[in-house]
């Protein structure tokens, strides 16, 4: 860039100026636009992408969970296996199968290194409790032996891969999240600058012409304030959207699959105590660890939540505890030695159970709700601001072109 | 107006440069893929062999002999363990739930059945007067010291070996059944003894002699520990030992669930199943040693064994008690 000749003509020092108005014009209006865009792209993502994502995979985890509990308690039913038991396996495998299809689609290596360990062994898995099943009606114990291998395989291979991709899309929802809701710097920066520059140009255009206004630089002002105002007020309202969606959405929905997945370990553990048979102390010990870090995380929960969650919440705490003092009425009858009828207790706490699972479920499904519902909203705040910002960087450009030109023209 | 059109035209092409963020991903190649066979829990691959203590020489089917006659059902002498049994209103025995026709769960009712099941309900009769006050612990074979030693069980009825080892932990009741250890494999693979067993795997439950005696063998096999000897079935199934051993007669009972395998090779040793005890109860040992001797007179051993061991051939004659003195 030369130095400012001091003998500089007044045309050329207008040419430099209006040159220098526009370059700035077009960075704030193409900073403006970008951030715009990026942040448009971000709410899209976390509702079409990552927001299902995360919820894919809480499902994919429940399923394979209640598949294992639910595969245990058929066990435990002597006699036919209950249709209603099955029906449940089943239904559990196609939601996992579903849930498998749906990660696979916007996995990314780390993930697709899970899920090839989730779709390799999940066939593997219910061979396993089928190769029970028909030992079981052949009314050998070789079905029981069967059905722990199974069980270890989901409880030590399947069920920690599908943690991990739960917590992979939690940290990729998170990820959306924060980078949608950070401030503008850059555009709040060149907005100013640019109002400042053309400020400048009119006081100099004034002190030169004795013109006290040119209608081409206001004009060209109120537009770039305008464009500033706009995005600042779009981006803001999608990034407190967006922010809402974390705060009352994504963390929230962090502590209720936390809770979950005790709850679903706490209900394998149950059953695996009654099948162990007097040699389960390690399965109940770990049923004692999980349903505290239960109780304490819908603790959590319900503190966390907004007001309108909180009466689901609750509910599934109250039926957290029923299920807990079922659970302890039944060990109490296996520990004095009635073990047939602490198994036919089985199924009350199965109950019980099932409604908090069904709570739970209800609470999450509020919570990824807010999730995607936020960052539509905050999606939703940006309309229009991508096609206004073009036009505001024309006009702009245009404007600073109009309020030079005939100021330019009066030296030819 | 040239500028500005320029401009503007700029303007657009930023535009839509911004717009294409998408890339193609490249299909991930599908060739490499293997699968992982499952494994049951806790397997030992190889097995740890405990190292071979010296041992004091004893005649392992020597136990105490009952006092007198069997005190009646429901009257057990003051002070006696019986008496603290009878007290707390039920036995508790420390049984297998996976042993098919000696301890096993019925999937069809739930109830635990199997010979020594009914032992175990046989002694609750002698000291109740009814074989159901009775509470049944599943362990494990490497649990059945541990359980005793701790006084979490009355007795275990488990397969278990009398051996000189053993007698120095706990006490055995007289011998209630006679085996040895032999080999159970696929139909058609080939192997017959030991011998064909070289530095191939064979299975057997962790804690057992069984795992010694495999250790032990001239033709260095490999020895792979389970919880269960049923876990043994389910890995020869699935291919991932050659052989399962342990003694003849839980090898019948895994042959009679899987008709594709077959019990063979000659006897490895001599197993003489007891009731384990702990040692601070001789007067339960005594009375537990009067319950069998009653079992043996009167025919009701030969007809648990005919009702359970029949796939084991005929039944035989009782194992005559051994006493120390």
């Amino acid at each position: 860039m030369p130095i400012v000749d001091r003998r500089l003509t007044t045309p050329d020092l207008y040419r430099l100026i209006a040159a220098a108005l526009i370059v700035l014009g077009l960075g704030l209006g193409g900073t403006a636009l970008a951030t715009v865009h990026q942040r448009a792209a971000l709410t899209r993502d976390i509702t079409a992408v990552t927001g299902p994502l995360s919820v894919g995979v809480q499902d994919l985890y429940r399923s394979l969970s209640d598949a294992d509990a639910t595969a245990a308690t058929a066990f435990l039913t002597s006699g036919a296996e209950p249709a209603e038991l099955r029906q449940r396996y089943l239904d559990d495998l196609a939601r996992a199968g579903a849930a498998l299809t749906a990660a696979t689609r916007n996995a990314d290596d780390a993930d697709a290194a899970r899920l090839a360990v989730l779709t390799d062994q999940l066939p593997v898995y219910t061979g396993l409790v089928e190769t029970a099943r028909s030992y079981n009606r052949l009314g050998v114990p070789l079905g029981g032996a069967y059905l722990r291998e199974a069980s270890g395989l989901m409880r030590h291979t399947l069920l920690p891969q599908a943690q991990g991709l739960f917590e992979s899309a939690q940290g990729r929802l998170s990820a959306a999240q924060r980078d949608a809701v950070g401030f503008p710097w850059a555009v709040l920066l060149l907005g100013l600058l640019t109002v400042a520059g053309l400020v400048y140009a009119q006081v100099l255009l004034a002190r030169r012409t004795n013109r006290v206004f040119n209608l081409g630089l206001v004009a060209a002002s109120l537009v770039a304030l305008l464009a500033l105002v706009w995005s600042a007020a779009g981006l803001s309202a999608a990034a407190s959207r967006v922010d809402a969606g974390r705060g009352d959405g994504s963390a929230l929905v962090s502590v209720l699959a936390g809770a979950r997945r005790a709850a679903l370990q706490a209900r394998a553990d149950e059953a695996l105590t009654l099948i162990a048979r007097g040699s389960g102390a390690a399965f109940e010990k770990d049923y004692r660890v999980v349903a505290q870090d239960l109780a304490g995380l819908l603790g959590t929960a319900a503190d966390r939540a907004p007001e309108a969650d909180r009466a689901v919440i609750l509910a599934a705490r109250d039926h957290a505890v029923r299920w807990g003092e079922l659970h302890d009425g039944m060990r109490a009858l296996d520990d004095k030695g009635d073990y047939l009828a602490a198994v036919a207790k089985a199924s009350a706490t199965g109950a019980a159970f099932t409604e908090l699972d069904t709570a739970m479920t209800s609470a999450l499904a509020t919570a990824n709700d807010r999730v995607d519902r936020q960052a539509g909203h905050g999606g939703g705040a940006l309309t229009g601001l991508e096609v206004g910002l073009l036009l505001l960087t024309a006009g702009l450009v245009a404007a600073i072109v109009l309020g030079f030109r005939p100021r330019i023209g009066e030296y030819r | 107006m040239t500028a500005g059109r320029s401009i503007l035209a700029l303007v657009m092409v930023l535009a839509v440069v911004a717009g294409c963020g998408a890339e193609a991903r490249p299909q991930p190649p599908t060739s490499g893929a293997r699968a992982a066979l499952p494994l049951p829990e806790n397997v030992q691959d190889p097995a740890v062999v405990p190292s071979a203590a010296p041992v004091p020489d004893c005649v392992p089917r020597a136990s105490l002999r009952p006092s007198g006659t069997l005190p009646k059902a429901g009257r057990m002498p003051a002070g006696s363990t019986m008496a603290k049994i009878a007290a707390r209103g039920r036995l508790i025995v420390g049984i297998d739930q996976n042993a098919y026709l000696f301890g096993y769960r019925d999937p069809a009712t739930g109830e635990l059945v199997g010979f020594e099941i009914d032992i175990a309900h046989a002694v609750a009769k002698a000291i109740f007067g009814d074989p159901d006050k009775i509470q049944f612990q599943a362990i494990t074979t490497a649990d059945r010291i541990p359980v005793i030693q701790k006084g979490s069980v009355d007795m275990v009825v488990r397969t278990m070996s009398m051996t000189c080892e053993r007698w120095q932990q706990v006490s055995f009741s007289t011998e209630y059944l006679t085996s040895h250890q032999r080999l159970l494999v696929r139909r058609g693979s080939g192997i017959r003894e030991f011998t064909d067993l070289a530095g191939r795997k064979v299975c057997a439950t962790r804690g057992s002699t069984s795992i010694v005696t495999i250790a032990a063998q001239p033709s260095k096999p490999v020895p792979v520990a389970t919880d269960s000897t049923l876990d043994c079935l389910v890995m020869l199934q699935q291919g991932q030992v050659d052989a399962v051993s342990t003694i003849d007669v839980l090898l019948a009972g895994l042959a009679a669930q899987d008709p594709s395998t077959e019990v063979v090779g000659k006897f490895s040793s001599d197993e003489p199943s007891g009731i384990g005890i702990a040692k601070t109860s001789p007067d339960l040992v005594r009375f537990v040693n009067g319950v069998l001797d009653t079992m043996r007179a009167d025919g009701s051993w030969t007809k648990i064994y005919q009702r359970w061991l029949t796939p084991l051939g005929p039944a035989p004659a009782p194992p005559v008690p051994v006493y120390q003195n």
